[in-house]
């Protein structure tokens, strides 16, 4: 009887000490609540990213919700009713309203914390992806970026042998050289082209803004003046991309602008724009491709189009602290190089280039290499007032300069006499905005 | 005074209505009157307030933007009538007016013209005329969004089907879309086959409603089959033309779907009508006033052409009935 109570109470008291110890466990856990507008392979990635996560953390949770195509409102939503997500991912550049708003933190305070990233990690990131992560010039990080994309020329081997040329010792290191062979390519009376050149306008005119203006910086031009009152794509600088291509349709016979649907994948066109997220399609072609860098302009440098997708972490976030701890697991390299393998975003580090899994993919894959490179000729693009406006009034024009209806000067610069005065009425309209960004200006780079 | 009108005579009771007796305690609190009055707005409760959220909300709420700068997020003021003064100093806002009435006078007529006439072969005995009448009428049940996408690949100048035939014919292939001379007609085309199922629908109708005595008299006078409709046939469908005519001028020139999916208003802004003008300002330029007083524009203007059109047009359509 007395050892049976014995046992009783040592069993009793093993029961309490056990409780307690996960009572005490339970408490330590925290959850982590992620927004996100991911499917197919970046869901994939995602799941995978967690459950690594959750190994090294057993004691945060990480929940991660789609919100998909409504991200924005969604968030506006939850900022207003006082209950965001932690963290969110956004697209390139929607953190600035949120930032504007104050409910998001400055990520740099994190990175500079005692639980934060040292200086060799936070150059590691390619530089253009700072620029996406400010808020607007201020300088500092508002997010850190978890995708990065780019868009350069993949090119058809086949097509360009068939013309002569050795694919694998291509010389397109300038505009003129790029011409040259594309000329050479060209077979009209065949419906061979080139080159694809992506004139669009309308509701596309923002991807054709992305992928053109890298030419005008590689001209030595601008899109918009430093004040941001004016458009400056008419100026001389800015004029030779437009006539580079405009040459290079009619005085080579290089390219067309209208070559028909999936003109590349069926062999019509040698060179066109594409980016990463057209890598794994690629699988299918009947031809050997390969990627290539943008030329380098008559300035002597080279500028291709670029973009960060941010994660940022809420003011009202419950649990901000391990809310930084999962994108600091985001971030490094290893993880992040499975993450990019999986979701087939390029990785906004360098050091993930050093990955043992990562230099296996680019190993495996032709022209993913020449991709990430191209993040290393990103560049910041203007802000731009009155955006959807400008670049449909610049695409436009562009569109009827290349089929010959105005002429490059008369076209460019009445298309910047309407710009202008859309951004005159966009400042007069959006004065506060203007404020805001000009006490920002002096702090670049700062 | 009402109550003392016998009234089962012009309206059911509510035991009619309802096949049951609905409420009949021993002394009535309202009149039968008022209580089928009640009963009957109850019913129409879902759909008042169907409109009033869904119809006449937005029609005076979009009034009130008009007069405002209303953009989506940042401040947002009265600003009198400066958006309706702006739209009418922007060349592009003429230019969308232009192209839509281009669209317009290309397309009222041909689809008149071309649902009569095949709803003059669908009317005669021939095989399997179900079979056609379900095929014409396909188009106008399916989303227009994936017609107009299938069009688009149909219409594509290297690899679509219809350059494809043509090339085989020996013709040249045609910029369906892509040349700014043709893409409008490529539209108009495409809005015709895709509207056809409805409007031949319509005019059956009314070819059937026309009485067959008609045509035996005429027959007995000599009359050949050219007379027969020209002065039977059109005059008797005329109410349904003059219908057509109305609904298809209100609806041309508010031509949107199929332009955004198949041209997206190029090239050249040579597909670039009014309604693109104002979705661009309201969901691309992010200014909801500008877009909601280029809409009370429009319905201005609509009104203003349908009265004309009642006017002008309404004198030669015959409403006697055989």
């Amino acid at each position: 009887m007395r050892k049976l109570s014995k046992t009783a109470v040592f069993v009793l008291v093993l029961t309490l000490v056990m409780g307690s110890i996960s009572g005490l466990a339970a408490a330590q856990t925290k959850t982590i609540t992620l927004y996100h507008a991911f499917t197919s392979n970046t869901l994939l990635a995602l799941r995978n990213l967690i459950n690594d996560f959750q190994k090294e953390n057993p004691n945060i949770k990480v929940k991660a919700e789609y919100v998909g195509d409504a991200l924005i409102q969604k968030l506006q939503a939850a900022v207003a009713a006082g209950n965001p997500p932690d963290i969110s991912w956004l697209h390139s550049g929607e953190h600035a309203e949120f930032a504007r708003g104050g409910a998001i933190y400055k990520i740099q305070d994190f990175m500079e914390g005692p639980n934060g990233l040292t200086q060799e990690e936070i150059d590691d990131f390619f530089p253009i992806m700072k620029s996406y992560m400010e808020y607007n010039y201020d300088g500092q990080w508002w997010g850190l970026p978890v995708n990065a994309t780019t868009m350069t020329f993949v090119y058809n081997k086949d097509m360009i042998r068939a013309a002569g040329i050795d694919p694998d010792n291509l010389n397109i290191d300038t505009w003129e050289d790029f011409a040259k062979v594309t000329s050479q390519i060209s077979n009209p009376a065949k419906g061979e082209w080139g080159m694809f050149i992506p004139v669009f306008s309308g509701g596309m005119s923002s991807y054709f803004d992305w992928f053109f203006r890298p030419f005008i910086w590689a001209a030595g031009g601008k899109y918009v003046n430093d004040d941001l009152t004016t458009v400056a794509f008419d100026s001389p600088e800015a004029k030779k991309a437009v006539q580079f291509f405009y040459d290079l349709m009619h005085e080579y016979q290089g390219g067309t602008i209208s070559p028909g649907a999936q003109a590349f994948e069926m062999g019509k066109v040698a060179f066109t724009l594409e980016g990463p997220w057209s890598i794994p399609g690629f699988n299918r072609l009947r031809f050997d491709w390969g990627a290539a860098l943008y030329p380098l302009g008559p300035s002597g440098e080279r500028f291709q189009p670029s973009a960060g997708e941010p994660v940022v972490i809420f003011k009202d976030a419950k649990n901000p602290d391990e809310a930084w701890e999962f994108i600091k697991f985001w971030i490094r390299p290893d993880n992040m190089a499975k993450w990019a393998i999986t979701s087939g975003y390029l990785p906004t580090r360098r050091s993930v280039l050093e990955d043992p899994l990562y230099k296996t993919e680019v190993e495996k894959t032709p022209g993913l290499e020449i991709f990430v490179q191209g993040l290393e000729y990103g560049f910041e693009s203007e802000t731009t007032p009155a955006y959807n406006r400008v670049v449909d009034i610049y695409a436009n024009a562009v569109e009827l300069i290349m089929n010959q209806k105005i002429g490059i000067d008369e076209g460019l610069e009445e298309a910047a006499a309407e710009a202008n005065a859309a951004i005159a009425q966009y400042w007069l309209d959006n004065p506060e905005e203007y404020k805001d960004l000009m006490e920002r200006l002096p702090n670049r780079n700062k | 005074m009402l109550g003392n009108i016998p009234q089962h005579h012009c309206e059911p009771k509510v035991e009619e209505v309802f096949g049951v007796a609905v409420n009949t305690p021993q002394r009535r609190r309202w009149s039968q009157r008022t209580e089928q009055t009640i009963i009957g707005y109850l019913c129409l409760l879902p759909t008042f307030a169907y409109a009033a959220v869904f119809l006449v909300f937005p029609v005076i709420f979009s009034l009130v933007l008009s007069f405002r700068r209303w953009p989506m997020f940042g401040p947002k003021k009265f600003v009198g009538w400066e958006n309706y003064i702006r739209i009418f100093q922007d060349d592009l806002f003429w230019l969308g007016l232009k192209n839509a009435g281009r669209y317009t006078i290309a397309f009222v007529p041909l689809s008149i013209i071309t649902s009569l006439f095949v709803a003059l072969l669908l009317n005669t005995k021939i095989r399997g005329i179900n079979f056609y009448r379900t095929g014409y009428f396909i188009p106008t049940i399916t989303s227009a969004v994936a017609v107009a996408v299938v069009w688009t690949f149909l219409f594509d100048t290297n690899y679509g089907l219809v350059n494809d035939w043509l090339t085989r014919l020996g013709f040249e292939r045609v910029g369906w879309l892509s040349d700014p001379k043709v893409a409008m007609w490529s539209i108009v085309f495409f809005s015709i086959w895709r509207g056809l199922g409805y409007n031949v629908v319509i005019y059956l109708a009314a070819l059937q409603g026309v009485p067959v005595q008609l045509y035996e008299a005429a027959k007995i006078d000599g009359a050949g089959w050219w007379a027969q409709f020209r002065y039977i046939t059109l005059p008797m469908v005329s109410p349904t033309t003059f219908f057509m005519f109305i609904m298809g001028i209100i609806g041309s020139i508010q031509v949107f779907e199929q332009i955004f999916i198949m041209t997206g208003g190029g090239p050249m802004r040579s597909t670039y009508v009014v309604f693109m003008y104002m979705y661009d300002y309201a969901f691309r330029y992010n200014e909801m006033g500008y877009a909601a007083a280029v809409g009370y524009i429009m319905a201005v203007l609509i009104f203003i052409l349908t009265l004309i059109n009642m006017k002008v047009t309404g004198k030669s359509v015959h409403y006697d009935q055989a």
